[in-house]
Order: structure tokens, then C-alpha cells, then sequence
């Protein structure tokens, strides 16, 4: 055989051998994990607890961000009247209110109405019952439509404007005091993702970095025996990839064991409110991209550890 | 197919392991490499299979110039060379199926091919019915035949061995060397490390003496 006859055939069988080599990886990796369980436990356990931590963290901000939206648009502004206004202009111009398009419904509580609701909903019976004459104004109450997003202080200047109209309250600047917090512990999973990612990238490579150094003598062999260095870290590469795949799953599994314990009691706080929780779970979608990148981030700390330590390994 | 010119070897702090050696081995020939303890004959042999690189001369092993190869390839190199070492070298870990199937794997040859080669390895070194064994169930002299196996699986040109029979007796150690008298047979140029003079005097091979790091005795 000459020597261009051997070249030509090595570029296809360089494919094959290659693939091969993979195809016998994915059946001997599983095997190599298990004959070490408990060292593979721990690994797995560490990438689990390091994910969990961000994705319930995430899954949390998930839940109160639709609170917020809900809330939103269930919003609430009280237009309180002069007390001068009579019921029936106070009638016209709730009706006038209601056409525009901003707002979907507008109610309006007459004095003697909003004391009966006060009454009721305060307690004060006895106070009140003191009182000789009713001092509370006659208020409308507007709600916006849902889609409508600049419910707020534009349309409570106007409504200010407004001759019967004495003052407008809208109870929009905790929401947004919420809104921003919101914000901000976003931020903080994501800072925390990446802080955690890093946690799962060193230990990948620190345990891959021992099981090459276990393996010291078998790629010893595989190098004198004319073993490329890419042979020699494909099996590494493939093992970091196990422990982010099943990392991966256990995370999303502990996700959703800490969801089901926490559930009850949120959902029984969040019902004091009077709103109701929802989305307080991962779905398909998140959980295999949190396995996904629980898989990069294993390999490139796997990649990592190959690049540093397998190449200081020359026979001698 | 073995070509050292004027070859020196200076490790790092100093030692000369090799001073000035010359010599030629040709395709197909047999020859051993004797020498006192020290004297450079593993020094020779790494040279040989670009684990060194040497400081002065120049190596030529199968039609390649060892010195300045690339680092890319050095195992396509070795490929064609079967190794074979005093202490065998054979992995605890893995049965002596999947110790021979090494070079192949690393070949990229196939399942169906891998095991007919190995059987056919096995055969050779009459060690069929241990294949499923792993190497501590196995006698030196059979771990030693399994590490002889493993390098010459691979169908190699060239077959260096250290010391093979360092640790066997003399009776293992005259198996051992019919075996590489029979690759040696078909073709293949066989170099052998041995400091066992008596058996490498009964043998009509040329020797190569070592001493303090020089060739003693070079009958061209
Ligand atoms: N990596 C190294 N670094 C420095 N000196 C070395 C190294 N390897 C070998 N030497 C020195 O080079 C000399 C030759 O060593 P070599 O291993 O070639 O001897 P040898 O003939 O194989 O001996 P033995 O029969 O004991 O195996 C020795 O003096 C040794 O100390
Ligand atoms: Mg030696």
C-alpha cells in the first residue's frame, strides 16, 4: 500500500472510528458511572443542589410576576366626589366615564351606600351609629381594561380635572414598588444562575480532573499505542455529559419535590390575599432546558479539566 | 526501517544516555540490544517510539525522521510499531479481550473486525480460551504473552521489546522468543532489549552491545 492509498482510505475511516469509538462510549460511560455509585452520587446530588437553588428561585419570581399581572389589571381607581354632586350627575358621568375606552367598568357608590359598606366591613357599627350625618362622599370606582397598561397617573390627572371630581386615588405605587422588586431579585437569579453554573462547572472538572488522574495509567497505554489526545478525552467528555444529563434530572425532580411541599402553605397565603397562585411549577419546556444546560455547562467544565491535565500525561 | 545517525541523548540535568550511535536495522531483520544496567538501551528504544526526541543525530524509524515530528503525529506514528514492555503494562481494569482490542479501538476498526483480530492474536500467543479473563487471574509468563498480543494485533511493521523476559524464567523466556522469531518469520523487523547474554548467544541474530551509553560492537 502506498502511501496516498492510505491517506485516502483514512479520511473515511477516520469518520467510522470516530463514530464508533462514540457508539462504544455511550454503552461503556453508563457502566463506568455505575461501578463508582457513590462517587457519581455525589457528583449528580452537588449539580442538583446547585440548580435547584436558582430554578425555585426562578420559578417563585414566575409565580409573583403573574400576581402582579393580574393584579394590574384588576386595579382599581376611586374617583371621589365633590359632595355637592347629586346621584343622578354622578350617574351621567360614571356613564360618561365607562365609554371611554381605557376604562371597562365604573361603578358608582352613593354616601349612604359606601357608610352601609363601610359599616359592614369595619366593625365600627357603634361609631358610626354616633355619626349625625354621613361623611363620606359619593366615590366611582374604575377599573381598566386588561389590556390597558398606563392605568395610571395620565388618566388621574384628567379625572382630577374633572369639576365634580374632588380627588383621585389610585392604588398603583406599592404595585410598583413590587414591580421593581420584582425586578431586581430577576436580576439576582440570574446572578445567582451564573454563580452556581460556575459551581457546576468546577466540580465537573475537579472530578473529572481525579478520574483522569485515576485513569493516569490506562491513558499512558492509550497514548504509546498511538492514541490521539482526542481519543484520549473523548471518554472524559462523554462522562461529563452523564453528569449533566442526570445532574440535570435530579435537579428538576428536587424542583419539584421543594414545589410540593411549598405549594400548600403559599397557596394558603396567597388565598389571605384573595388572589390566586398560579404557574408555581416547572414546565416541560423549563425543565429540559435547565437539563440542557446542565449538559454545556458539564461539558465545557469537563473540556476544561481534558485540556489541562491530559496533555501533561506523555509516556516516558 | 531503523536508522540512528550519529544519535546523542542528554536528559535534563546533564546525563548522556546515548553518545554518538550509528547503527541500521533492515526491514524484515531481527536483532537484539544487550548491555549493563544503565548503559542507554530503553534510552535507545524511546528514541525509537518518539517518547524522546533526541539532542544530537537523527532517528529514522519506518520512513519517518523522529526528531521534530509534530505532536499530531506521533500517534499515527506509533500505530505501525507494536511495543511490548518488561512489566507488560496490561490495564487491571479490563478483560484481555478489551486490553488486545486497545490499539484497534483506537484504529476506529470495526466490532466484527476487532474481535476476529483479536482471536486471531490470541491464537497465536495460544492463550484462545483466556479471553474473558482479567490479568491478574493470569500467570506472568501469560500476562507476558497477552502484552505480546496486544502489540502486534495491530499487524505492526516494526516490534519493539523491552526486556520481555526480564521477570520469567528461562524456559518461559525461550517461548517468548520463538514468538517473536515467528513474527520475524512473516516479515516483520523485530528489535529485542535483553540482558539475558546466554539466550541472546544461542540465537542467530545480530547484537548490538551497549556501554556507558556507546555502541560497542556494530557488525554492518
Ligand atoms: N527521564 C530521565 N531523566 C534523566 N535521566 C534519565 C532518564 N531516563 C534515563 N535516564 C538515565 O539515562 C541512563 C540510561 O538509562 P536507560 O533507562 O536507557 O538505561 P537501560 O540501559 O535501559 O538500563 P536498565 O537495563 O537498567 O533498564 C541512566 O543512567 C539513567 O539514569
Ligand atoms: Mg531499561
Amino acid at each position: 500500500m502506498t502511501r496516498n492509498q492510505s491517506v485516502a482510505v483514512g479520511a473515511n475511516e477516520r469518520l467510522a472510528g470516530w463514530w464508533r469509538h462514540h457508539q462504544f462510549l455511550f454503552a461503556q460511560t453508563p457502566r463506568d458511572l455505575i461501578r463508582k455509585p457513590i462517587a457519581s452520587m455525589l457528583t449528580w446530588l452537588v449539580i442538583a443542589i446547585a440548580l435547584t437553588l436558582p430554578t425555585l428561585f426562578y420559578v417563585g419570581i414566575k409565580g409573583l410576576t403573574g400576581l402582579t399581572d393580574g393584579w394590574h389589571a384588576g386595579a382599581q381607581m376611586s374617583l371621589f366626589l365633590q359632595t355637592d354632586v347629586s346621584d343622578e350627575r354622578a350617574l351621567a358621568l360614571s356613564e360618561e366615564l365607562l365609554a371611554r375606552p381605557e376604562i371597562a367598568s365604573a361603578r358608582y357608590i352613593a354616601p349612604d351606600q359606601g357608610l352601609a359598606e363601610f359599616r359592614q366591613q369595619s366593625g365600627l357599627e357603634a361609631l358610626l351609629d354616633n355619626l349625625d350625618s354621613n361623611p363620606l362622599p359619593g366615590v366611582i370606582e374604575l377599573t381598566p381594561q386588561r389590556d390597558q397598561l398606563d392605568f395610571g397617573e395620565g388618566l388621574q390627572m384628567t379625572f382630577s380635572a374633572l369639576p365634580e371630581v374632588a380627588r383621585v386615588q389610585l392604588d398603583l405605587a406599592w404595585l410598583e414598588r413590587l414591580g421593581e422588586m420584582l425586578v431586581f431579585a430577576q436580576k439576582l437569579v440570574w446572578l445567582l444562575s451564573a454563580l452556581l453554573s460556575l459551581a457546576v462547572l468546577l466540580v465537573v472538572g475537579n472530578t473529572i480532573r481525579m478520574s483522569i488522574e485515576q485513569r493516569r495509567d490506562e491513558i499512558l497505554v492509550v497514548k504509546v499505542v498511538g492514541g490521539t489526545d482526542a481519543f484520549v478525552r473523548r471518554p472524559f467528555l462523554h462522562m461529563g455529559a452523564w453528569y449533566g444529563l442526570i445532574g440535570g434530572i435530579f435537579a428538576c425532580v428536587m424542583v419539584q419535590i421543594c414545589l410540593a411541599v411549598l405549594a400548600p402553605s403559599l397557596a394558603s397565603i396567597a388565598q389571605s390575599y384573595g388572589v390566586t397562585l398560579t404557574a408555581l411549577s416547572l414546565s416541560i419546556g423549563e425543565s429540559l432546558f435547565i437539563i440542557f444546560a446542565s449538559i454545556v455547562v458539564s461539558l465545557v467544565g469537563s473540556r476544561l479539566a481534558v485540556a489541562r491535565h491530559i496533555r501533561d500525561i506523555e509516556p516516558s | 526501517m531503523i536508522e540512528f545517525d550519529q544519535v546523542s541523548k542528554r536528559y535534563h540535568g546533564g546525563h548522556e544516555a546515548l553518545k554518538n550511535v550509528t547503527f541500521r536495522l533492515d526491514q524484515g531483520e531481527m536483532a537484539f540490544v544487550t548491555g549493563h544496567s544503565g548503559a542507554g538501551k530503553s534510552t535507545m528504544l524511546r528514541l525509537m517510539m518518539a517518547i524522546e526526541q533526541p539532542t544530537a543525530g537523527q532517528v529514522r524509524v519506518n520512513h519517518r525522521i523522529i526528531n521534530r515530528m509534530p505532536r499530531r503525529q506521533v500517534p499515527f506514528f506509533r500505530r505501525e510499531l507494536g511495543i511490548v514492555h518488561q512489566n507488560h503494562e496490561l490495564l487491571p481494569e479490563k478483560t484481555v479481550f478489551e486490553n488486545i482490542a486497545l490499539p484497534l479501538q483506537i484504529a476506529g476498526m470495526s466490532p466484527r473486525d476487532i474481535d476476529n483480530r483479536v482471536r486471531a492474536a490470541l491464537d497465536k500467543v495460544g492463550l484462545l480460551d483466556k479471553i474473558k479473563y482479567y490479568p491478574v487471574m493470569l500467570s506472568g509468563g501469560e500476562q507476558q504473552r497477552i502484552g505480546i498480543a496486544r502489540a502486534v494485533v495491530n499487524k505492526p511493521k516494526i516490534i519493539l521489546a523491552d526486556e520481555p523476559t526480564g521477570n520469567l524464567d528461562p524456559a518461559l523466556s525461550r517461548d517468548i522468543m520463538d514468538l517473536f522469531r515467528q513474527f520475524n518469520r512473516v516479515g516483520t523487523t523485530v528489535l529485542v532489549v535483553s540482558h539475558d547474554l546466554g539466550l541472546v548467544a544461542r540465537m542467530p541474530y545480530r547484537v548490538l552491545t551497549l556501554k556507558q551509553g556507546q555502541l560497542k560492537r556494530v557488525p554492518v
